[in-house]
């Protein structure tokens, strides 16, 4: 993870070149390609979808969600694109519908006063208070910049990988990035190195 | 050039990188891993009409058989029905053939259809191992894929009432399992180490539909009618249509 190879044609070409393969063969229905695109993939899709949801069980669905509907969109996938930009893009979307589905108008403050909002025994057991702080405060930050921050910082995508995601230019992703640092700082506090 | 205040934050964020280490379960990682295996194949085509296709199959379906019978009698239909796991035709061919299961009347009939098409991924992987083809592995999923199918509906129409019909797919199902289960052992001899695993499993999954077929309630002395297509070439076989 937080390898540059997601838009940077310079950089792992080798890799680059088999993942191409790799996703020229899964869109002609090869499902082992696809599974192999899903075997490097499905860690960062997954974490995605944890620090921008609160609950454990929704970043499974929403992972399932996404390769369910990649292997779906397959044929029409343009294999010269980033693999994982496309992945990224799906990622986005389902995470938004869900979030509009389930919590219309929800602040985090809203969700607080929601218990069934709230994660259950088994996922406080299975996250760290400083993992569900930091999930906590990045849910407070606007769409944006939840995106930024975790695809800059939770995932070590580049500057430019993030602004291919994201559809926005380089000089905006900076801007984001910063007032997202210093909003979740003032949340946080200072991090122990 | 960065003020202290710029510096102090991407210090900042630095630190939360340590934060990547979270990964999903590995239960649900492998679990999502063989529904994306086993699932059935897209219907989505490579380029999406403004129409929405997909929709128009889902309640449209003699508009789908139509556009099957329109597809089949295309060049590209004919380079479809004849491709083989891993041709750029593929996906095609399986996506007409997911058509076909959609427009089944029922669980016996749908029985009879992925039995057929089970037989199909066997022709194609036997041509894959005669040609010593690079895809081997994948169509190895493939038909292994093709037989999980033909499992779950078995289970259904097992559970079925009895009736002639029932009956009489049960059996032709029980005897494309024997059938496979022959020509899978001899394969098996003949695939490279890396796809022994595949066939094992695809024996595995041949063995339940055997069992399965073979002991539903009330069924006894059908004579067992040949299955359309089975034991025919290959659909990848040079001159077959």
């Amino acid at each position: 993870m937080g390898t540059p190879e997601l838009n940077d044609p310079d950089a792992s070409s080798d890799k680059q070149v088999d993942e191409q393969d790799l996703a020229r063969r899964a869109a002609s229905g090869d499902r082992r390609a696809f599974a192999a695109l899903y075997d490097r993939h499905v860690d960062a899709v997954y974490r995605y979808a944890y620090f921008r949801l609160r609950i454990d069980a929704e970043a499974e669905d929403v992972t399932s969600e996404v390769f369910h509907r990649a292997l779906l969109a397959m044929p029409r996938f343009e294999p010269r694109r980033p693999f994982l930009a496309f992945l990224y893009t799906i990622a986005r979307n389902v995470v938004t519908d869900r979030i509009r589905r389930e919590r219309p108008q929800a602040s985090f403050e809203d969700a607080l006063a929601h218990p069934s909002d709230v994660p259950g025994p088994e996922e406080l057991a299975s996250a760290s208070d400083d993992v569900r702080r930091l999930r906590s405060a990045v849910a407070r930050l606007t769409t944006l910049q939840q995106e930024v921050i975790v695809l800059r910082y939770l995932e070590g995508r580049s500057t430019k990988e993030t602004a291919v995601v994201i559809g926005k230019p380089e000089s905006t992703i900076r801007g984001i990035q910063m007032r997202a640092l210093a909003a979740l700082r003032d949340l946080l506090g200072d991090l122990s190195p | 050039m960065s003020t202290p205040n710029e510096r102090e934050l991407v210090e900042f964020g630095e630190r939360l990188s340590r934060y990547r280490k979270i990964a999903p379960r590995p239960e649900f990682r492998a679990e999502l891993r063989s529904s994306l295996l086993a699932g059935p194949v897209s219907l989505e085509s490579p380029r999406a009409s403004r129409l929405g296709w997909s929709r128009v199959f889902a309640v449209r379906p003699a508009l789908a058989a139509i556009f099957i019978l329109v597809l089949l009698a295309t060049a590209g239909g004919v380079a479809a029905a004849s491709s083989l796991p891993g041709d750029p035709a593929y996906g095609l061919k399986r996506a007409v053939e997911e058509v076909q299961v959609t427009l089944t009347s029922d669980d016996i009939v749908r029985l009879d259809t992925l039995v057929t098409q089970s037989d199909r991924r066997l022709a194609d992987l036997e041509t894959l191992v005669a040609r010593r083809s690079s895809a081997i592995g994948f169509g190895t999923d493939e038909y292994a894929a093709a037989a999980v199918r033909v499992d779950d509906v078995l289970g259904r129409v097992v559970a079925s009432p009895a009736s002639s019909q029932r009956d009489a797919a049960l059996a032709r199902a029980s005897a494309a399992s024997t059938d496979h289960l022959a020509r899978l052992e001899a394969l098996a001899t003949r695939l490279p180490e890396a796809a022994q695993r595949g066939i094992q499993r695809a024996i595995e999954v041949q063995q339940r539909v055997h069992g399965k077929s073979n002991l539903a309630p009330g069924r006894s002395g059908i004579p067992i009618a040949p299955t359309p297509g089975r034991g025919g070439p290959p659909s990848g076989v040079p001159g077959r249509p």
